[in-house]
Formats: structure tokens, sequence, C-alpha cells
């Protein structure tokens, strides 16, 4: 048979090849599902990136031309057309590699994401069942596959997933949690609260001494309205650390976010009695202050964090919110903003905001898609974006672009129809 | 020669250049005496928030404005079962008083009532109530004799959803979309709501209302009149169902300028909604390509109240929408094809709206000098919320039209009942006292009901018209009115859905300022009748018969 022959040729060396290929693919997915500022890049570098993507398929086509069954060649253009959403394609791809190098449950992964991309539950449920044989605890492959089908309408692959990474906690160690956290901010982004808060209390539980895992959860809790749960794990996150400022500002945001000021005052006292220089003190401060209408108090308070920490992409970013809000803040507010990008580029918010500005304030459509386009790349669900462009590109004679944002959006729109329709 | 002016302009002092304005002045008017009751109770129930709908309009034909005020009910019973609960109506004595005829007319209700519309929609000359509330609505028909008679059932308009259950309805409009002569009932549905499965919610560890987000959206309602004194709901063949919502407001007006009337929608927490008339029974929505969806806030905003009129004269309707606290009063211009644009900021009403949550609202040129200025009704929702700087009760906002699109916050110079906090909700707009000059009326949550009576000084000249259709619906709904003085042209239309909840007189209003003569008036008719009057004196209420 061809497909086996090819792969005895290949020998041994290949296999080890191929799996470091698998690793590593899924590693760099994993991480660029992990969060929102993940992918590092800038507007520039972000076109750049388009272009090397394109030579790099080019580049496996024709490895694929002259050998059809490179193995190497399917997987890498394979994951290049799953990370363009092309499914189909990406479908067939790790079904040609898969016939030559069935036991790579990387792939079967990836064949889990292409089913859930094309609505395929046997395709998924079929591909799943080949992950769990294959790897049965491989924690960073079901993480991944489970993160990749957070947001499936495939319920029973879900939560078939979900559950097999969570029976695989208590055999893990510390450095398993890492797994986890990732794995509630996947669920957390596909509004599944429950999956997500039990995810980062599994992360807790692996690892108390990451502060981060509590913020995480206490976010998830805060974003559902569960104001008294999220201020519990913050107690307890308090607790666990009770000389940290980082804990005291991160407790006073996710107050301050929860709609009480007056509590996030008292954590920003205790954070600045913990140290009075704390950049991240004062900028919470300048939050509530902003919060609280008090535009010139908010703008002196962040300016002066600014200093202190000239190099924090978040305190820019708050500073031009409150610079905005002033009738004659708006040059202050694009400079601190465009500050935060540089510091920050992959603030979805802070293309937004530079959009905003350039097209309510200054009515200079242009820029204002370039930086909205940006913010879309990022934050496809950025609703107001999505209006905004479309305003735009209507303003500047691009009726075809306008048309095309407007079909994008009524996309997002039917998503969230059918998420808010009685069960 | 300049004119001499009876009386001082207010010198308002703006970034760009001191501007002038005639002053807007309210006092207190002798309100019927009624208070709005939510059935409070320890356990906190979403509608409890909600409420205070109220209607200005002439249930008698007298040529006065009568009041109706709806109440709310037991919680979780949703029952009226005391007279506090009962809603109202008021008839006005033509005097400056008021005589309560709730019984005699037989319009006491049933259940927690929210909104209000007032139209004939059987075209008899008398004009009908329509009450949105919470998982049961109401119709009334007027039987011109003083009395109304329940005809929900027999409507057609009782039935559950077949898909949600009992809705809980906020408001409506009386809209003749297909133009077949018939008002039509467009209602506006809030969120999935049923007391028994009621979050319990706390913020600063205090029980409170839980936010929007807790409820799941739902679906307006169209249903098309029969001519028969039947409705049919036609919400799925008109479009209308496919967009989920959580709506408060509701706004007629033909935004898109082909003669029809579209629908704005002032979604909560979700993205509004503009449902343009595709004139073949089916409706577009089309917010996001307009530009109205979203402020510039960079998320869907907490729409309240809307209403929908030409603030700058240029044929266009305007939306100005109310919203919650640090959200601003979101002003949306309308470019014609380009869609809108937000000049909340560049307008100047951003700063002074920020520290408001406003609920019913209005366009209306309240000192009669041909600029159409801002009113809403302001009180915050939540009741732990003092945190953020803003009392639960609050004062109202009004803004004048100072020209060119830019607004400026007169609240504090128009008297004192301005400087009145409140938790206030309902704001209906009307000429009580046929003076000229319009009047609000207002309702508090648990508070007593207000007139805010309109004693501008400005010797300014106005007109009102009230549009009597033939071949159109007998109220004229949706008439559009082109005014033509020597100062230039103004616009304005028919409708009496204004602001949260809120039925405004059916009658259109225009300031003249110093002109008492108008030149010439348009009339561009649902039917396509279109029809000019020459020569009207200004200071009249003008009654238009369709030809």
């Amino acid at each position: 048979m061809t497909c086996g022959g090819k792969l005895t040729s290949r020998g041994e060396s290949e296999r080890v090849l191929v799996k470091l290929h698998t690793a590593l693919a899924l590693a760099v997915a994993l991480l660029a599902t992990a969060g929102p500022h993940s992918q590092a890049q800038t507007p520039r570098s972000a076109r750049n990136e388009q272009s090397e993507r394109e030579a790099a398929k080019e580049r496996l086509r024709r490895l694929l031309e002259h050998d059809p069954n490179n193995i190497e060649a399917l997987f890498g253009l394979g994951r290049l057309m799953v990370e363009e959403g092309d499914f189909a394609s990406g479908s067939s791809l790790f079904r040609k590699y898969i016939a030559i190098s069935p036991a790579d449950a990387g792939a079967w992964a990836y064949l889990v994401r292409c089913a859930v991309g094309q609505n395929d539950p046997k395709g998924a449920a079929d591909a799943q069942r080949q992950i769990e044989l294959l790897a049965p605890t491989n924690l960073a492959l079901h993480a991944q596959a489970a993160c990749w089908v957070a947001n499936s309408a495939i319920s029973e692959v879900t939560g078939r997933e979900f559950e097999l990474v969570m029976s695989l906690a208590p055999n893990r160690t510390r450095s398993g949690a890492l797994w986890y956290a990732r794995l509630g901010q996947c669920y957390d982004r596909a509004h599944d609260t429950i999956r997500a808060s039990r995810a980062l209390l599994a992360a807790i539980d692996l690892d108390p001494d990451t502060e981060t895992h509590y913020f995480r959860l206490a976010h998830v809790f805060a974003g559902e309205g569960r104001v008294g749960d999220a201020s519990e794990v913050m107690a307890s996150a308090i607790a666990h650390f009770p000389r940290s400022v980082t804990t005291r500002v991160e407790a006073g945001t996710i107050e301050l976010e929860a709609g009480n000021p007056e509590r996030a005052l008292e954590e920003q006292r205790q954070a600045a009695t913990l140290d009075p220089h704390s950049p991240g003190a004062l900028s919470l401060l300048g939050r509530i202050e902003l919060a609280q209408r008090r535009y010139p108090e908010a703008i002196a308070t962040l300016e002066q964090a600014a200093k202190l920490a000239p190099a924090d992409a978040s305190i820019r970013f708050y500073a031009g919110q409150a610079w905005m809000k002033t009738d004659q803040g708006t040059q202050r507010a694009l400079e601190h903003f465009k500050r935060s990008l540089e510091l920050d580029p992959n603030r979805a918010s802070t293309y937004y905001w530079l959009g905003s500005l350039y097209f309510h304030r200054n009515q200079e459509y242009p820029v204002a898609v370039q930086y909205l386009e940006q913010a879309l790349d990022r934050a496809p669900e950025l609703e107001a974006a999505h209006q905004m462009l479309i305003q735009a590109y209507k303003r500047l004679g691009e009726d075809a672009k306008a048309a095309l944002e407007l079909r994008r959006y009524q996309e997002l729109v039917q998503h969230r129809a059918k998420a808010e329709a009685p069960k | 020669m300049m004119e001499l002016r009876l009386v001082p302009a207010v010198l308002l002092s703006l970034s760009a250049a001191a501007t002038t304005v005639d002053p807007i002045r309210f006092e207190d008017g002798q309100a019927p005496q009624f208070v709005t009751h939510t059935g409070r109770t320890a356990r906190k129930y979403l509608p409890q928030t909600m409420g205070g709908g109220v209607a200005v309009f002439d249930y008698n034909n007298d040529g006065l404005l009568d009041i109706y005020v709806v109440n709310g009910a037991t919680m979780p019973g949703l029952s009226k079962d005391g007279p506090q609960y009962s809603d109202r109506l008021f008839r006005n004595n033509g005097d400056g008083t008021f005589t309560d005829v709730t019984d005699a007319a037989g319009v006491a209700g049933q259940g927690f009532n929210i909104g209000v519309a007032a139209g004939d929609y059987d075209n008899d000359g008398f004009e009908d109530i329509f009450i949105a509330g919470v998982r049961r609505n109401t119709l009334y028909h007027n039987s011109g004799d003083g009395t109304f008679t329940d005809v929900t059932e027999r409507s057609g308009l009782a039935r559950p959803d077949p898909q949600y259950g009992a809705l809980w309805a906020v408001a409506a409009t009386w809209v003749d979309y297909d133009h077949d002569g018939l008002l039509d009932l467009f209602v506006v549905n809030y969120v999935q709501w049923d007391p028994k499965t009621e979050p319990i919610c706390e913020k600063g560890g205090l029980p409170d209302y839980c936010y929007p987000r807790a409820y799941a959206g739902v679906p307006n309602s169209l249903f098309h009149n029969n001519g028969d004194g039947t409705f049919t709901d036609v919400s799925v063949a008109s479009g209308i169902r496919q967009s989920i919502g959580k709506g408060m407001a509701v706004a007629m007006a033909d935004f898109d300028g082909d003669g029809w009337p579209d629908l704005f929608v002032s979604n909560d927490t979700l993205p509004n909604s503009l449902f343009l008339n595709e004139r073949n029974g089916t409706f577009k929505e089309a917010a996001i390509e307009n530009g109205v969806g979203f402020t510039e806030n960079g998320a869907a905003i907490s729409g309240m109240g809307v209403d929908a009129r030409d603030i700058d004269n240029d044929g266009r309707p305007d939306i100005f929408e109310t919203a919650l606290l640090n959200e601003t009063m979101p002003l949306f211009r309308n470019l014609g094809q380009a869609g809108f644009e937000e000049i909340t900021f560049a307008s100047g009403v951003a700063h002074a709206s920020l520290a408001k949550t406003g609920w019913s609202n209005g366009i209306y040129d309240f000192n009669n000098d041909g600029r159409k200025d801002l009113f809403a009704a302001c009180g915050h929702v939540m009741d732990a919320e003092a945190s953020l700087r803003a009392t639960v009760p609050q004062t109202n906002i009004l803004f004048a039209n100072l020209g060119k699109l830019r607004f400026a916050d007169v609240t504090a110079a128009a008297g004192a009942p301005l400087g009145r906090r409140g938790v206030h909700r309902g704001a209906a707009f009307g000429d009580l006292d046929n003076d000229g000059r319009v009047d609000v009326v207002l309702t508090e949550l648990d508070g007593p009901l207000r007139i805010l009576h309109n004693v501008s000084p400005a010797a300014n000249h106005w007109l009102l018209i009230r549009t009597i259709g033939t071949k159109s619906n007998r109220d004229g709904m949706g008439t559009r009115i082109r005014l033509v003085t020597e100062d230039g042209v103004q616009y304005n239309a028919v409708s009496m859905s204004v602001g949260y909840a809120s039925s405004s007189d059916v009658r259109v209003h225009f300031g003249l300022g110093r002109r008492t003569l108008v030149q010439e008036l348009e009339l561009f008719w649902p039917s396509g009748t279109h029809q000019v009057v020459k020569n009207v004196k200004a200071d009249q209420v003008l009654t238009v018969r369709e030809p």
C-alpha cells in the first residue's frame, strides 16, 4: 500500500519529527486560544503574518503536489486551514493524515475541532473516542480538545471531553493547574460559567499559591452577577496573600466592576497602605473616580499613575477613557490610547476606542477604519465595532465592504439568538 | 427692525460662544391625587423597578387632554387586590383641575401594568386604550359615552405567545404599518420573566434587583388590525419576530423617508432595533447598518425611553434615547441614506446626562422658539447604588435647543419643579390647557402623579394640529407635516408613542417664534394624500381633515 510504504520508508526519525510538530502545533494552538491578548502582534505584524501564512500555505501545497502523502505537509496545511476556519479543507487534510498515521492523537484532536466547526456530531464523537483511546491521560491534549469544543453546539461531545479533563485532576501535580486555568478561560469565553468555575477551582486546588487563579475565578462569578461568590473568592485570596498589593487591587477591581465603588475604595486603601507608591492602587483609584464621574480627579490620578508606571498599558487605557469624557480631551485621549497600544498591541478595546474617537470626534474615517478592523481582528464579538466599521465604510463609499461587515455581524446575532431561545 | 422681546433671554455660556435662548419655565400644575404602587416587598421583583406609564389623550372629545395612568399590583401575585393598585382615568375639567372617572369609565385595570398607548383603532372617533402589562395586556374599547369595554379576549390580544407563554410588555404604539387605514398594534416586550423563577441578587451585601442580564430576551409583537375588532399576530410574517431584544420603548417615524412608518425599539443591555418598513407587510431590522444599534460607548446600553422627531428641521426624524447612569442619553442625527450619526457629545447632551438614569423622554419645543428641546424623566433603578454618586431619586433634565445641533442643560433655570428629586418613570407630553405651551405629566414609582405646567414666558407663537384621517386612519397617525413660516421650515409628525411606557398628545405641536402666520402647511397622509393648507394663523388648535 502506498501510504504504508511511504511511512515505512521515512523511518522512525520522521515519526519523531511529526510527533514533535504535532506537539508544537497543539501548544501554539492552545496558547492562541488561551486569551484575547495571546496573539501578540502589532498592526504591521498582523499584515506580515498574513503574508507569511499565505507563503507557508503555498509551500505546503507544493510539497503535497510533489508528494500527496507528505505527513508533515498534511498536518501543517491542515492546521493552517483550521486556524482560518476552513474546517472542510482542514478535515480533508487530517483525514488523509490519519490514514497514514492513525495513532496520532493530536491529529484526531484537530478532527474533533473540524467536526465541531462543521456541526458534525457523529464525526466529533468518533474523533473524540479516538483521542480517548490513544491518549487517555494526556492532559494537555484533552485540555486543548475541551477548549476547542467549549463553544460547540454538540453538547454531548463538549460534556464528555470536559468531564474527561476534570477526571484527570486528582492525579495531577501543581504544574497541571496551568491547563485547568486555561480551560476555565475557554469556558468563560464560551459563557459556560459553571464549567469555567469548576475548571478554575481545580486550578486553585492544584496550585493554591498562584494569585491569578483566584482572580480569574472571581471574575467569572462577577461576570455572572454572583458578586457575593466573587467577593468570597477574593477574601480567600486575601487570606492566602495578605501582603499582596496585586490581590487587593484585583479585589477592588472586581468590586468596582460589580458596581460597588465604595467597597472598591476600601480595597484600594488597603493596597495603598501596603505600598503607597503602587501604580496599580493609583490606577484603581483613578478607575473608581472615573466610575463616579469625577473626571478631573480621575485624570490627575491616572496621569500620576502613568508617570509611576510608564510602561503600563492598562493605566494609559484608563487615562484615555478619562480624558475622552471631557470636552477638550480628545487629543490627550488619543495620545494615551496610542501609547497603550504601543505597550500592548493586543487589547481589542484600545483599537475600538481609537476607532471611535477618530470616527465620532474627528470624523477621520480612513483612520477609524484601520483601528476598527484591528479591533475586530482581535475580538470579532465586539458588536459595536461592527456597527461603526459599517458606518465608516459607508462614509467612505465602500459599500461592498460595508455589506460584508454587516453579514459578519448578522452571523453573530444569529448565534446570540440561538443561545437565547427558550429550550 | 429688531422686535422687542418681552422676556429677557437666558444667556448660556458655551465653549464656542455665549448663546441666548428663550427661557423655559415650569411650575407645579394641580395634579390629581394619585400614587403609583409597585407592590414593594422585601424580596425584590424586577417589575417593581418599572411601571409608571401615563397617557394624555382626549377620551371624551371635549377638546381637553385627559390623563390615564397605569398602576402596579401585588407581588408576586400580580393582582390588583386593593384600590391603591387601580389604574386611573382623570377627566380634565378645563379649569386646571381633574376628576377621577375611573369607576364610571370602567378602566380600573387588572394585573401589574407598565405602559399605555391611546389610539382610535376602530376609527369611530373615540380614542381607545391599550395597556401593556406583566404577563397580561388589556385593550379597552372606548364606547363613546364616557365608558370603556374590556375587549382583550374578543380582540385576540389575550392569547399567550406560543413559544414564550405570557409575555411582559412594557410599551406599545399604534401604527398603520400597511396603510390600510386601520391602526395596527406594535407591542414592546421586555424579558422572559416569571415570579416563580425570579432570581435573587444582591449588591454591596444587600438584596437588590437583578441586572437585566439575569433574564433572557424576547421578541416584540406586531398585531394586524382586521377591521372587525379583532387582531392577528403577524410577528412572524412581518419579520418582527426575528429580532430578540429586551424592549423598553418604541418610536414610530418614517426614518428612511419612503412614506411608510418605521419603528425604533430601545433595548435594555442589547443593541437597539430599527425596523424599516419594506412596504409589503414586512420589516427589515437594520439598526447596525444605520448606526443606531450601539452608542460610541462600545457596548449595548441600557436603553430606556425614546422619541423620534426632527431636531434640526432637515426633514428627517432624529432619535433621542435615554439610558442608565454613566451611559449618556444618546442623540442620533438622521443623515438619510448614510444612516445616523451619534451627536451625543458634539451636541452637548453627553456631560449633563452622564449623571442621570433617564426613562420617559420627549422632543418638544417647550419655549415655542421654533426649535425642539429635549426633556427626560430621571430616577435610578437599583436600591443600593448610592455609592456610584447617584441617588435613586433624581431631578429630571431639560435641554434647550440652541440651533446648529447644540443643546444646553437648562434644568436649573426651568423652575422649582425641575429641582425636585423623584424616582421618575413615565412622562407624557401635551398641552393640557390649550395655551400653546407643551406641559408634562410625570409619574414616580411609589410617588405622586405630577404635572409640570409650562409657563415659559416668551411671547412666542404656536400651532397645534389635530389630524382627522378619512382614507387614512382616523387619528392620522404617521402623517408627516411640513410647516413654513418666514423663519424657515419645520417638520413634525403624528405619533402618540413618546418616551417610555407613555402615550402623548396625538396633536402635533409647532413653536413659531415671533411668527404669527404659517405661510404653508403640507400634510403627507399615510394614504398617500398630499394636502396643502396656506396662510394659517398662529396660536390656535387647528383641525385638518384629510381631503
